[in-house]
């Protein structure tokens, strides 16, 4: 992938990307870590990169730019983790207080209220385990549609439907118990 | 109140901007522009920045900048963390040294800014010295003028210093680099500041063994009382005690929160330590206006050099080389 065109990316779903490796790592120095290793391992790879027929746009190309990077992530994130033997999960809470998450601009309590729910939906989500998680990461912080994270996790679209079905199922239960209705 | 699921997920997963910082230095990478401190080595630097602290009190302080005489390093410049001021937390004893005859072969406006450094900073030159009793404090700083190279290379639009160095304990050593510098890109009245708070003072420590952490550690309790809150403290030994033998310990003096730097502490907006603000503020303690005097100072001048600290019974650089030029 040529400069220009990961510039493109960066402009357009640089912000995606970065929260994605947020969410992944549970830390903004990782995740900056992560996001800018992801985009330099891209320009340094030799073999360019296929497209797929489905790319016709520009705008096409850069969502499946994006989706390839989101990958990456995933296995950049990894390798690390392998590397580091698996250092322990931060909590939501941790990843809270390390300021992860951007701050609130809005009205003070319905900020209050709002942190307290988008806190208490992260805390539902970290308890799923990590393929779970995953997924929903994907889906959600990256915007990718079932085939998309199928493709870059090289996993069967079904698997990426059952996980993604059990996370729901994990993530209302937890809520529930927190007095959520959903 | 009924809650769709998709927004909350939506809610919960927003996107997070990365900030201009860290896309314009990727950006900058990219396109192959020189960067002070290249991406991935900030990446160690960056990750264990609280051990900044530790290395200032081992290594006694930041080369601020060089003078070469008829392309040898002479005698270079050392900031002390030595005084009173600086256990108290105060400022850091910058200076520069140039040739002990006072003679200069530096290139256009390198005499100039060794000599602004003289005038503008706050303290006097330090005694220089190869006698460690000169330094009650015991880190003491003795350069000889070996080797030959040229320190300084100007460049238009940046201002790099570097320097790296051998601690030797024993049997054990290990290697370090600082590197002070500003992003090319940065090189502006505004954003200079920004620059020298942020990117100008980095280093890493790579760690030898066990024997050394030990070594480490014991240092650790020398520190000045404000460098030993606890939270600084903890970090410092984590930072130290997480590290594998042949492992880099990175040195950042980002001047960055508790939290940001992932560090428990009783406040995490606190800055990791006052060590950050020691190193920060020995650059940016300019009298006369920090970014005016900083900008001037170092516009245009490139620097490198490597010099050796030994462990005796007191510590001392015993030789300096340039590296580059």
């Amino acid at each position: 992938m040529t400069s220009q065109f990961l510039q493109e990316i960066i402009e357009q779903y640089g912000d995606h990307i970065f929260g994605f490796c947020c969410y992944l790592t549970g830390s903004r120095p990782l995740a900056e870590d992560l996001y800018q290793e992801v985009f330099l391992t891209a320009l340094e790879k030799k073999k360019r990169h296929r497209f797929s027929e489905a790319a016709r746009t520009d705008a096409d190309r850069r969502r499946e730019g994006k989706n390839y990077l989101i990958g990456m992530a995933v296995r950049l994130w990894k390798n690390e983790r392998r590397r580091a033997a698996k250092k322990q999960e931060p909590s939501i809470d941790e990843m809270a207080e390390r300021g992860v998450f951007p701050a609130d601009e809005t009205d003070m309590e319905d900020a209050y209220i709002d942190r307290e729910k988008r806190e208490n939906v992260r805390r539902a989500i970290s308890q799923l385990p990590d393929k779970l998680r995953l997924v929903m990461n994907m889906h959600y912080s990256a915007e990718m549609s079932v085939a998309e994270i199928a493709r870059e996790l090289h996993i069967p679209e079904g698997t990426v439907k059952s996980r993604m079905h059990k996370a729901r199922i994990e993530i209302k239960k937890g809520l529930k118990v927190m007095g959520y209705e959903i | 109140m009924k809650y769709k699921f998709d927004e909350l997920m939506e809610d919960a997963f927003r996107p997070i901007p990365a900030g201009d910082r860290v896309n314009k230095r990727l950006v900058n990478e990219m396109n192959g522009k020189r960067q002070a401190i290249p991406l991935r080595r900030a990446h160690a630097v960056k990750r264990a920045a609280v051990a900044a602290a530790f290395v200032i009190a081992v290594c006694g302080g930041v080369t601020v900048a060089d003078a070469a005489t008829g392309g040898h390093i002479r005698k270079a410049l050392y900031s002390f963390f030595e005084s009173e001021s600086y256990r108290n937390g105060e400022k850091v004893n910058v200076d520069t040294y140039v040739d002990d005859q006072g003679r200069y072969t530096l290139e256009k406006g390198q005499k100039e800014l060794v000599n602004e450094l003289n005038e503008n900073w706050d303290e006097g030159r330090p005694e220089w010295s190869d006698d460690a009793d000169a330094h009650s404090t015991g880190f003491s700083t003795f350069i000889s003028g070996e080797d030959d190279a040229t320190v300084i290379k100007s460049s238009e639009d940046s201002a790099i210093i570097t320097f790296s160095y051998t601690y030797k304990n024993g049997e054990n050593s290990s290697r370090g680099e600082y590197i002070l510098g500003g992003y090319p890109d940065r090189f502006d009245e505004e954003d200079w500041e920004w620059s020298m708070r942020s990117e100008l003072v980095c280093g890493y420590y790579e760690i030898a063994d066990a024997g050394e952490r030990a070594c480490f550690l014991s240092e650790l309790e020398k520190l000045p009382e404000k460098v030993q809150k606890p939270y600084a403290k903890r970090a410092i030994r984590k930072a130290i005690h997480d590290c594998r033998s042949g492992d880099v310990i990175a040195i950042d003096f980002y001047p960055i929160t508790a939290e940001q730097a992932g560090v428990a502490s009783e406040d995490p907006k606190d800055f990791v330590d006052q060590a950050w603000f020691l190193v920060k503020d020995s650059e940016l303690k300019f009298k006369n206006g920090k970014s005016e005097i900083v900008k001037k100072s170092a516009a245009g001048y490139d620097m490198t050099a490597k010099l050796t600290i030994k462990k005796d019974a007191k510590y001392h650089v015993d030789t300096m080389e340039a590296v580059s030029g």
